[in-house]
């Protein structure tokens, strides 16, 4: 586990970012006003449960965000530069090689009708202009730090000849190709049975620590969370709703929608206990945020939780860097004061 | 197993299905209650010592397995007797070989404007999908795929015979002079020197040939033009939504190089079928299309030797289509293999 130094300066930092879609009906703002921070050799979990806009926050930081779609505000600031102000043809030239994305389904990432060696030198040659022999030697040593045995072999193989597990580290490997700053991963482990799922999270630890990758991790797993990340944030229907570093949120969570991921984990519960569940679904984030949108299922619910739309403060006047987006925080002043604070819509 | 063993194992297999499909032909003619005697002679003059002679001349008091057996033979060396009722005197592959490229020609070009105008067409539509564009183009596909051959073929047949009334300009005289409904005249085929020794005048020629069969290959190629329409968007709009497309986006690779090598391949691999399938119909010919373009073709020797009980003849051309069927498939199925490496070769 890195520790971030006062001085260090992130490599990615997401500043209120809104993404929205439009439909014929509704306006829904699938992500809205999230910020976060990624710093080198350090992984960031995003977790939360389906539509809670992990997703679209991360293809939002690509720039892959489909037509209904549109990042509407906030920053994205990649070395300097506000990603949200770059042309479609400017960042190309930072997708793949300045971040990388590794998608949910191994299985279906690759084009089935090239082979890996082929998609793997593409990136090569797109970012880096390296062909032929070189490009093969680059795209052999890649498949290498990803743990592939025999790698000049299965570079002329097809996808479909390469295992579930192994088509991830492809991807990984891929992703990897143009020695990219930050890597996204979007539950990369989801389709994958459990001891393939633990060799892919060892081998991207061991890849931040190599490389010193900053690493965006997207999963609803806590059990995953827990194993990779440095530092989580917590996503609920579009805001971001606590965010600690890692053993910090899973000793003291504090918002109640995290409460209740961490209670709702299968094993944490006594072998006769009834596993505890949060009521209800993720609203549909479509009007602006007026109130608390996770107070409708909310075991603290109180009358200001429907008139109020809590801000990311500080837990504690002292907490170190713990925020949690609820009107029961900061808790060391009266509720009162804390709806105050939410009022006026101050941050941290 | 290499490609060439394949193919020659595909061949091996090929044959019985060619032996199948002559031995139901011969069983329907022979065995069905068509008299080839009364169809020389006339309806009236069935029974006789006229008819008698020409039964005996035929052969037609032989053993059935020894007609059988000749028939076979002679289809095999290429050698069919005289054609019966149809012309007699003439051997049936020498009729064929008067009718067939006719036929070829025809089809060949309505091959070339489904390939050439309905997959561009239903990719760009499939690339622009609910544009009006799109919608131009798949409302166009169903009106084409909606009119029925006869229809079309008379409607346009008597637009052109009109044509300095309706359209402004003469169709029989416009580049080169034609009639509109006619057989084309495809004899420089015989001597392709010509196109290098006396290039104008078989250049003409060429492109006289291609003004007759023009408006027929329209009429035939329109329902396949509007299939392979529709198909190729939905092929186009099935690729371009998957997750290696994403993933190739997040490479970085440019709008063009995605379409051109990530979505094209993957989108033929369902089209295959429909064109190799659709080729065949064309390649075949079609009796009406043939009768109202007065094109003397395949389909018209086919209906009018099945009718009258020619069996020479009808074996002939029985054993051309099911040889050409087959091939149409073996060739489908190499294709298969040589765009998509999952098809394998070996069998399991």
């Amino acid at each position: 586990m890195s520790q971030r130094s006062a001085t260090a300066k992130p490599v990615l930092s997401v500043q209120n970012l809104q993404t929205s879609f439009y439909t014929d009906k509704e306006v829904i703002r699938a992500v809205d006003g999230v910020s976060f921070d990624i710093y080198r050799g350090e992984t960031v979990g995003i977790v939360g449960e389906s539509g809670s806009g992990k997703s679209v926050t991360a293809r939002s930081i690509m720039g892959l965000v489909k037509s209904p779609g549109r990042i509407e505000g906030g920053r994205i600031e990649f070395e300097g530069d506000d990603l949200t102000e770059k042309s479609e043809k400017q960042w190309r030239k930072i997708r793949g090689n300045g971040i990388s994305m590794v998608f949910q389904d191994p299985l279906t990432s690759l084009n089935p009708v090239y082979t890996v060696g082929n998609q793997i030198k593409e990136a090569l040659r797109l970012h880096q202009g390296l062909r032929g022999k070189k490009a093969t030697d680059e795209a052999v040593e890649l498949l290498e730090a990803v743990g592939i045995p025999d790698a000049r072999r299965r570079l002329r193989e097809y996808p479909h000849e390469f295992s579930g597990g192994m088509r991830q580290r492809a991807v990984i490997a891929m992703a990897l190709a143009c020695d990219p700053e930050v890597l996204i991963c979007d539950e990369p482990t989801t389709a994958l049975d459990v001891t393939i799922q633990a060799q892919i999270l060892e081998l991207l630890d061991e890849l931040k620590e190599e490389r010193d990758l900053g690493i965006m991790f997207i999963t609803h797993d806590m059990g995953v969370i827990a194993e990779v990340a440095d530092r989580v944030n917590v996503m609920y229907a579009g805001e971001m709703v606590e965010s600690a570093p890692v053993e910090e949120l899973f000793q003291n969570p504090r918002h109640p929608y995290t409460r209740g991921l961490l209670k709702s984990i299968p094993g944490r519960a006594g072998p006769d206990e009834r596993l505890s569940t949060i009521e209800g679904d993720v609203p549909t984030p479509n009007e602006e945020p007026t109130y608390c949108r996770f107070a409708p299922r909310c075991p603290k619910e109180f009358e200001d939780c429907n008139a109020v739309h809590p801000e990311p403060v500080s837990v504690t006047a002292d907490a170190n860097d713990h925020t949690a987006a609820c009107l029961l925080y900061p808790e060391d002043v009266s509720t009162a004061e804390a709806v105050e604070t939410h009022k006026r819509g101050d941050s941290k | 197993m290499s490609r060439w063993q394949y193919l020659l194992k595909r061949i091996l297999l090929a044959l019985p299905v060619v032996l199948f499909g002559v031995t139901v032909t011969f069983l329907i003619v022979r065995l069905g209650p068509i008299d080839p005697a009364a169809a020389i002679l006339g309806p009236e003059n069935g029974s006789g010592a006229e008819a008698e002679r020409i039964r005996r001349q035929l052969g037609l008091y032989d053993p059935l397995w020894q007609q059988y057996f000749d028939y076979l033979v002679n289809l095999v060396t290429l050698n069919m007797p005289n054609s019966w009722v149809i012309s007699p005197g003439t051997p049936a592959f020498e009729l064929i070989l008067i009718y067939l490229p006719r036929t070829m020609w025809l089809g060949f070009w309505s091959v070339l404007i489904a390939l050439f105008v309905g997959i561009p067409l239903g990719f760009y539509a499939g690339l622009n999908p609910n544009t009006s564009g799109d919608y131009i183009a798949s409302f166009g596909g169903i009106v084409w795929r909606a009119m029925p051959n006869f229809w079309l073929a008379v409607i346009l047949v008597s637009l052109l015979a009109q044509s300095k009334d309706l359209l402004g300009f003469e169709w029989s005289k416009l580049l080169v002079e034609t009639n509109i409904v006619t057989p084309p005249s495809i004899a420089f085929f015989n001597n392709p020197v010509e196109f290098i020794t006396n290039p104008g005048e078989t250049f003409t020629e060429l492109l006289k040939a291609i003004k007759q069969v023009a408006p027929a290959a329209l009429v035939l190629g329109s329902s396949s033009m509007g299939n392979e329409m529709r198909i190729g968007r939905t092929a186009v709009l099935e690729t371009i939504n998957s997750n290696y497309v994403e993933t190739a986006r997040a490479k970085g690779l440019s709008e063009r190089s995605i379409v051109w090598k990530h979505v094209f391949r993957n989108a033929l691999i369902p089209l295959i079928p429909i064109i190799t399938s659709e080729a065949f119909i064309l390649i075949s010919g079609s009796v009406l299309v043939e009768l109202v373009f007065a094109i003397n073709g395949m389909g018209y020797l086919f209906l009018q030797a099945s009718v009258q009980g020619d069996l020479p003849l009808v074996g002939a051309l029985m054993y051309i289509s099911i040889v050409l069927l087959v091939s149409v498939n073996i060739l489908q199925d190499v294709l298969y293999t040589v765009v998509d490496p999952r098809v394998g070769l070996e069998q399991n």
